[in-house]
């Protein structure tokens, strides 16, 4: 299980993807966060945190209780289903990475 | 088919002209000079219909990139069975991409209208009473492709409602750039099924 600490420092690499404050959990809510975050290694996390910093259709929608509610680290990082269930239920969005 | 000349296997080349396309089988070998006047008269007819449309010249040498994609969508694609909706962040490159299918269509001989969205919107808000001539003009081909897509305000959404609305009915197969999807439900049915949605990222 991380720790606390570890779970604010990725709350504050959340905040710095999306450029706005995000509130650190606090009581229930963190314990319900680092067992949720525990799931993940620095790695993936980081991953997570790419696509959600270059997903600026998630910026305006992303909450730590959607997170926790959609499961959105696995989600994402397994393609656009994330994105999906954040726009609309009838769109099956793929992800394309041009190299320019 | 072998070439007459060198008996070795001819390959395909397309020929365009003002009507469309038509398939010719040359030899790489004996038919250089045919085929560098092909190649040169079918870049001035591409170019000739680029500008025609209206279409930006930065984007002229764009190639649609499908490395990514998986073969069906490519193949329903190519077919112009389906559409692609291109969003992201500016700059990225989905115009690029789009452009790089409508070069695609008219080198297939498929006819195709390109709509730069902020025009027709603009071209809209100074007088709403245009829209059914404005709409006719821009849906006379099998293929539409929309530059910087946009649901816009309240004012101006019932309009682009009834654009897309039309292009769902009408069969025609839109290819759409945008910053971002459409979340209203209205536009999501229509679109989603009318479209693969990739999100252009560097």
């Amino acid at each position: 299980m991380i720790t606390p600490e570890a779970v604010q420092d990725r709350v504050k690499l959340i905040s710095k993807a999306l450029v706005r404050p995000v509130a650190s959990p606090r009581g229930m809510k963190m314990a319900e966060v680092q067992e949720y975050l525990s799931r993940f290694s620095d790695a993936d996390f980081a991953l997570f945190v790419d696509k959600l910093g270059k997903s600026p259709q998630l910026h305006a929608v992303f909450s730590i209780d959607k997170m926790l509610r959609d499961d959105m680290v696995a989600t994402l990082m397994s393609g656009g289903k994330a994105l999906q269930q954040a726009i609309s239920k009838y769109y099956k969005i793929n992800i394309m990475v041009v190299k320019r | 088919m072998n070439c007459p000349s060198c008996n070795k296997p001819m390959a395909n080349f397309t020929s365009l002209s003002d009507c469309g396309c038509a398939d010719l089988q040359l030899c790489k070998e004996c038919h250089t000079s045919k085929i560098a006047n092909l190649t040169t008269s079918n870049t001035a007819i591409l170019h000739k219909k680029l500008t025609e449309m209206r279409v930006p010249k930065r984007y002229w040498n764009a190639t649609p990139d499908v490395s990514m994609w998986p073969k069906p969508t490519v193949v329903d694609v190519c077919a112009f069975k389906r559409g692609v909706y291109f969003f992201g962040d500016s700059g990225v490159g989905k115009t690029y991409q789009m452009i790089g299918w409508l070069k695609y269509a008219i080198l297939h001989g498929i006819r195709a209208n390109y709509i730069n969205w902020s025009d027709f919107t603009c071209t809209l808000k100074s007088d709403l009473r245009i829209y059914d001539k404005l709409k006719a003009e821009t849906l006379t081909a099998p293929v539409a492709f929309i530059d910087d897509f946009q649901v816009g305000n309240s004012y101006i959404e019932d309009y682009t409602f009834n654009f897309i609305s039309t292009i769902y009915n009408e069969g025609i197969t839109p290819f759409l750039t945008s910053i971002n999807l459409p979340p209203h439900d209205r536009f999501a049915m229509r679109l989603g099924e009318m479209t693969v949605q990739y999100e252009v990222r560097n």
